[in-house]
């Protein structure tokens, strides 16, 4: 009698249990978001050098390509693969108190990584790679070495991309004598805020 | 896990209590729900997000989908970290604020018997671990409950530039209400 029951215990307890125990095995479960944010380096500029047509006659147009010493260079410090804007707001002429003489830029730029330089033309020809406007933006790669990879490039570091430009001043037949200076403005952004 | 424990003590009990009582009888009624399995989802890409230097802040989110037995009571478990530590190394850390828990839940069938849903929102304590007890509607198919957290980064001027990480680990389980 008592080893019945005994039995009757032990079966009954494990046909319960077995069930159950399955049951609390499902009854949880976990997972994670992860929480990623990257404080990227600010854009930093630095003029290098700046444009200089030097002595011209009258008549005679004078050209500075971008890769030639005397353009102008502005470095461009920033979040390395980020990509970025550039915008050009560059004047139709070089002024002399009241005297102007008609001036047209070229620019191109490379980053420090790869040094392939991607010539632009500020009158919005493609001259070289990708499509330029001046009245728009031009979007382009702080580096030009290697794919965004957003997801796992968390160790960043900085890249440099460098600007020159030059142009072409065209002074009449009459153009009066004197020191023509203008102004070029250069601005970057980042895009993928 | 508490219906589980209590269908096996009276399973084990109700042997004796029929011993006891020779000349009669005694039903004693012994139940355990299995539930369907339960599991938590996170959804989203969890790409990183661009912070500026200099008082910048960003928001983002965290969603789950929480998945399991119509109608059954669930307790959500996470902590929410006021701060994310720089990635690599060192003592820089990215505040956190701005938190907020929303979750949807099953609250029936329209007139169509398609599943209606009901939504409610919590403020989690920062750093502390919350229990966040939410309970289903039975007369769905299947209960379908979404998380979703919400929270604020700032870089503060000054931040040092880097990637900052840290996780919301979102825990849930069947709870006897």
């Amino acid at each position: 009698m008592n080893f019945r029951f005994l039995s009757l215990l032990a079966v009954g307890a494990a046909l319960v249990a077995q069930p159950l125990e399955r049951a609390q095995a499902q009854s949880t479960a976990t997972d994670q978001a992860d929480m990623t944010f990257r404080v990227i380096h600010p854009l930093t500029t630095q003029t290098v050098r700046q444009l200089h047509f030097g002595p011209v006659g009258p008549g005679v147009p004078k050209t500075i390509a971008p890769g030639d010493p005397r353009a102008a260079a502005v470095e461009f410090t920033g979040e390395h693969l980020m990509d970025v804007k550039i915008q050009f707001q560059t004047p139709s002429t070089l002024s002399s108190g009241a005297n102007t003489m008609p001036f047209e830029a070229t620019a191109h730029f490379w980053a420090t990584a790869a040094d392939t330089p991607i010539l632009l033309d500020l009158r919005g020809t493609d001259v070289g790679a990708g499509y330029f406007d001046p009245a728009q933006l031009k979007l382009g790669a702080m580096s030009l070495n290697g794919a965004l990879t957003a997801v796992d490039d968390l160790t960043a570091t900085l890249s440099t991309l460098t600007v020159n430009l030059g142009g072409t001043v065209s002074p009449s037949q009459l153009q009066p004598r004197g020191a023509y200076t203008g102004q070029i403005v250069v601005t970057m952004n980042y895009v993928t805020m | 896990m508490a219906v589980a424990f209590a269908a096996l003590l009276i399973a084990a009990a109700a042997p004796r209590a029929a011993q006891a009582q020779s000349d009669g009888s005694l039903n004693v009624g012994a139940t355990a729900k299995v539930l369907k399995p339960l599991s938590v989802t996170r959804t989203g890409n969890g790409n990183p997000n661009n912070l500026m230097v200099g008082g910048t802040s960003l928001a983002d989110q965290a969603t789950f989908d929480v998945m399991g037995e119509p109608g059954a009571a669930i307790t959500v478990k996470f902590a929410f970290p006021s701060e994310l530590p720089i990635v690599g190394g060192g003592s820089e850390a990215l505040p956190l604020s701005n938190f907020l828990a929303e979750y949807l839940l099953g609250s029936g069938t329209d007139g169509n018997g398609d599943p209606t849903y009901t939504f409610g929102t919590y403020i989690p304590v920062t750093g502390v671990a919350q229990n966040m007890t939410l309970v289903g509607e039975t007369s769905l198919s299947q209960a379908n409950q979404f998380l979703r957290f919400s929270y604020t980064a700032s870089a503060a001027v000054g931040q040092k530039p880097g990637a900052y990480r840290g996780a919301v680990v979102v825990t849930v389980e069947y709870t006897e209400i």
